[in-house]
């Protein structure tokens, strides 16, 4: 299957304050057509930030950026800022983690979703833009579209208003969605609603999701390749099914034991430790001081190791095989 | 992070900050002018009646630094003088603006019903006039003299702070230790003393310095209007408006007395700023 | 919609009621004796008594009070002191004049303060938003006397380019009286030299009336939009590909403006009582300036009627802002009703 985006070796300094911060330390990874692919780590890890350096909303200044974002064929990063800006919106989307915040509170859903629709169809008149909104919400399984678009966000339930947002993601059947941790502002029930109705829709409009989570469960069921992400480095990919049967990286394994589990009578176990500073210069690999395994031989760079689907930036794999 | 860990953090702050530091620094010249007065000045007899015809309308230059007045005086010295009226009339003002503006405010959201509203309507009904408009229509209306002029000023004040005291009052009337005074049996006023005032302390504070600088402001355009201390006590204000008259040609008068005003009110706005990051850290 | 209106309005009314009340009672007690003010220290006690009963200073309180708030109410103030006409059509007289000064300043403050504001806040840190600090601080320290005086100085005396005093240069006689506003009255006549001599003399007064409310309103107005450009809704412009024009005027902008539309009311309404000191300063014959006369007078019927005439427009203009504040912000409006 064709690669639709392509990361390579994504390096991110911000100049703070306090000194710059590596947050992205060569990220690399990709999306294919018709794929759903999950950017999973904890907090702090970098994966909202890959998906803005993605979409080319960091801010302007104070900021170093190396390494290449290909989409379609053209890399964004050194592509002129007028016509990234175009590409947004239309052939690549976000939905965000919060859709009451993300949505304006003083305009209506209607006024908002206009201004998102004439982005991918400029040439509709009214009366087919209204149309063309009211078959979107419906897709999103919104019974009464119309109440929807008259009303505020904050007149709007959590769901109602991710629904929203993913009808406004996909209106330009774009390649590439990016979901920034979907449904986390949201119950479980409603979140997993919402997510069945990403998954539809992503595979009737051939629209690959690129998703962002800390939550495995949701990962598990939603994503075909995983990503890990640990202190601003990809430290394993794998299949879904190949991550959750055969976990390689200690910091996988690690996280697969802390999540708890109904079907299991085991108590799941935190991981010991906290995530590193980002202000501080590393070698070799980040997850050292709280690895079980670790040796001198870790303070080198690490490189991503191939075995057979799977990728690991792990020396001591043999330990696994 | 200990308290005493976050109070530094928050000084550090402040005087990293450096126009809060420039503003602690005229505050304290200010100060020290006013404090110091008959010792700074140059020629401090002329702050009194003095009439010197001679060297009356001189220029800045090396005998007058700043220049003198239509009668001979010294401005740079009545300008220290003015320093010296204006914080003792804004301190005066502020302390019995607090003092009635809280103890409204306080009573008010604390006691509620019908207390709270009387109260606060008759704070409305004082905020609904122009402070300016207020303070010269009690000044107007009396003799101008300084201890008026503080009443007028007193008058047209204490509703913001009542304001002030009353919103921090309300939203901690039903907080935990509030509480737990009342169940052990404290009486209303002790409760308001001990408990609730406290809490108002830090938010006063800052408004207090803020409030110098506008209080001094206002103070400085009732003289302006002609409101002010009667001559010879030397006022800015009235300096400025005494100027105002021999525009352009004398200009020195209006002009530093001016910019004397804009030291002193500058400087309090600029520590009011800061003092609002200190106690956003630390409160 | 309607409740939320009429529970304004009332209180609106009972606050006009307590300001004549509080007005009514300082003038009563505070002059000391006003009939004796009135006639002179030369007049004798008799003449005072007579005067007093004149006056209707020996009835009762409350009997003088409805005396004065029926009079009140029909706009009758009695006569002034000083130029012996009534009060109300010395306050008519002047009332166009301020009314022109401080919507011109209104308008300078609104459009060049909100203006300032969004610049600042898009050139974050830049020079622009450094010189726009230093100016607000200027601005609001700065005492706005001697701002007006100090612009005088420099643009009518030094350079000559705007006058000094008055509304209209003397050799001009003021446009057919439509609205009392010159520079409109003019404009309406067709008599494009005289609205341009009007105009030229508003500018100073009314920019030096606006000074500290701009620079309030220009840092307001940065902190807000600051605040609004760092929220996910803009993320979410900006991630749909929205222009960066768009982002600032249309989405990031309106929700800053209405914690702005607030304080800007305030502020327009603060006008009513600063035009006191520029009226005095650059002779303009308005309301204001009658009453700076009136008070140094002691006028006593000039300063009560100026004074109720002010607080009932202050009164009046805060409802007027609450309002449509009310009506702007979609929170407000949808949960009042």
């Amino acid at each position: 299957m064709k690669e639709i985006l392509t990361v390579k070796d994504l390096d991110l300094t911000f100049d703070t304050l306090d000194g710059p911060v590596n947050v992205l330390r060569g990220v690399s990874l990709s999306v294919r057509e018709h794929e759903r692919v999950a950017l999973v780590g904890e907090s702090g890890s970098g994966k909202s930030v890959t998906a803005r350096a993605i979409l080319g909303l960091l801010p302007e200044r104070n900021r170093r950026l190396t390494g290449s974002v290909v989409f379609e064929g053209s890399d964004l990063i050194t592509e002129r800022p007028s016509r990234l800006r175009e590409r947004r919106g239309r052939d690549m989307t976000m939905i965000f983690q919060d859709p009451m915040a993300a949505l304006n509170p003083v305009y209506t859903i209607r006024n908002q979703f206009l201004a998102v629709l004439s982005r991918s169809h400029p040439e509709l008149n009214a009366e087919q833009a209204e149309a063309r909104m009211n078959k979107a919400l419906r897709d999103v399984s919104i019974v009464d579209p119309i109440r929807v678009l008259d009303s505020y966000s904050f007149q709007l339930s959590g769901g109602l208003n991710q629904r929203v947002m993913i009808a406004m993601g996909l209106i330009s059947r774009p390649r590439l969605l990016i979901a920034d941790e979907p449904g986390t502002a949201l119950d479980v029930t409603v979140q997993q609603q919402t997510l069945l109705i990403m998954k539809r829709l992503s595979e009737s409009y051939g629209t690959s999701i690129l998703f962002i989570s800390h939550n495995l469960g949701v990962v598990r069921q939603f994503a075909d390749r995983v990503c890990v992400m640990y202190s601003g480095r990809i430290v394993e990919e794998a299949s879904t099914a190949e991550l959750f049967a055969n976990p390689r990286h200690p910091y996988t394994r690690a996280l697969l034991a802390s999540v708890p589990r109904l079907s299991s009578n085991e108590l799941p176990e935190p991981i010991e430790g906290s995530v590193p500073d980002p202000r501080e210069p590393m070698k070799g690999c980040p997850f050292k001081p709280r690895c079980a395994l670790a040796t001198d031989e870790c303070l080198q760079p690490i490189p991503l190791r191939e075995f057979g689907m799977q990728r690991v930036a792990c020396i001591h794999q043999e330990e696994f095989a | 992070m200990t308290q005493s860990s976050a109070r530094w953090r928050g000084w550090r702050r402040f005087a990293r900050n450096k126009l809060s530091v420039l503003g602690a620094v005229l505050i304290a010249v200010v100060f020290f002018c006013a404090i110091f007065a008959p010792y700074v000045a140059p020629y401090p007899e002329h702050a009194g009646v003095v009439v010197n015809f001679l060297d009356a309308n001189q220029p800045p230059g090396a005998k007058y630094w700043l220049g003198t007045d239509t009668v001979g005086r010294d401005v740079l010295s009545r300008i220290i003088f003015g320093f010296r009226n204006s914080l003792m009339l804004g301190a005066v003002v502020i302390a019995i603006s607090i003092t009635i503006g809280t103890a409204v405010g306080m009573t008010a959201a604390y006691l509620g019903g019908k207390t709270e509203l009387v109260l606060m309507r008759i704070t409305d009904i004082f905020l609904a006039i122009p402070s300016l408009v207020l303070a010269m229509a009690i000044l107007g209306l009396a003799k101008p003299s300084q201890l008026y002029a503080m009443i007028a000023m007193a008058t047209v004040w204490w509703p913001w702070h009542a304001r002030l005291v009353y919103g921090i009052v309300r939203s901690l009337k039903y907080e935990g230790f509030v509480v737990a005074a009342e169940v052990v049996g404290a009486s209303p006023l002790r409760v308001m003393f001990s408990e609730l005032l406290p809490n108002c302390a830090p938010n006063l504070f800052t408004k207090a310095s803020l409030d110098m600088g506008f209080v001094i402001l206002l103070g400085a355009s009732l003289s302006f209007l002609g409101m002010g201390a009667p001559p010879p006590t030397p006022d800015l204000g009235t300096m400025v408006s005494e100027g105002a008259q021999y525009l352009p040609d004398i200009w020195w008068l209006s002009v530093m007395a001016g910019m004397g005003i804009f030291i002193v009110v500058l400087g309090f706005n600029l520590v009011a700023d800061g003092l609002r990051d200190l106690f956003d850290i630390v409160g | 919609m309607i409740r939320f209106l009429s529970y304004r309005l009332l209180s609106g009314l009972i606050v006009i009621v307590g300001v004549s009340i509080l007005i009514f009672l300082l003038a009563r007690v505070i002059p000391g004796d006003p009939a004796r003010l009135a006639l002179g220290p030369e007049a004798s006690n008799e003449q005072v008594e007579a005067m007093r009963q004149q006056m209707g200073f020996d009835r009762p309180l409350v009997e003088q009070y409805a005396r004065f708030i029926t009079g009140a109410v029909q706009f009758d103030f009695g006569r002034s002191l000083y130029t012996d006409q009534p009060v109300s059509s010395d306050i008519a007289a002047g009332f166009p004049a301020t009314l022109e000064l401080v919507l011109y300043s209104g308008l300078s403050m609104t459009i060049l303060g909100v203006g300032l504001g969004i610049a600042s806040a898009h050139y974050k840190d830049r020079w622009l938003d450094n010189a726009a600090r230093l100016f607000s601080l200027l601005g609001v320290a700065l005492p706005n006397f001697v701002w007006a005086l100090l612009m005088m100085i420099v643009l009518a005396f030094w350079y000559q380019w705007l006058p000094l005093s008055g509304r209209l240069s003397e050799w001009l006689t003021p446009p057919p009286h439509v609205t009392g506003l010159y520079t409109l009255d003019a404009l309406i006549a067709g008599q494009w030299g005289v609205a341009l001599d009007a105009l030229l003399h508003i500018i100073l007064p009314a920019f030096a009336l606006s000074l500290s409310g701009m620079a309030q309103i220009s840092r307001l107005t940065r902190t807000n939009m600051v605040d609004s450009y760092d929220r996910p809704y803009v993320e979410f412009a900006r991630a749909y590909g929205l222009s960066e024009a768009s982002v600032a005027f249309k989405w990031a902008l309106r929700p800053a403006l209405i914690p702005t539309l607030m304080i800007l009311g305030m502020q327009i309404v603060a006008l009513l009582g600063n035009a006191f000191l520029v009226e005095t300063i650059f002779m303009w014959p308005g309301l204001a300036k009658y009453g700076v006369n009136a008070i140094v007078r002691k006028d006593l019927n000039a300063v009560v009627g100026v004074v109720m005439v002010i607080s009932f427009f202050f009164v009046l203009v805060n409802m007027i802002v609450d309002t449509v504040v009310s009506f702007i912000d979609p929170k407000i409006r949808l949960k009042s009703s």
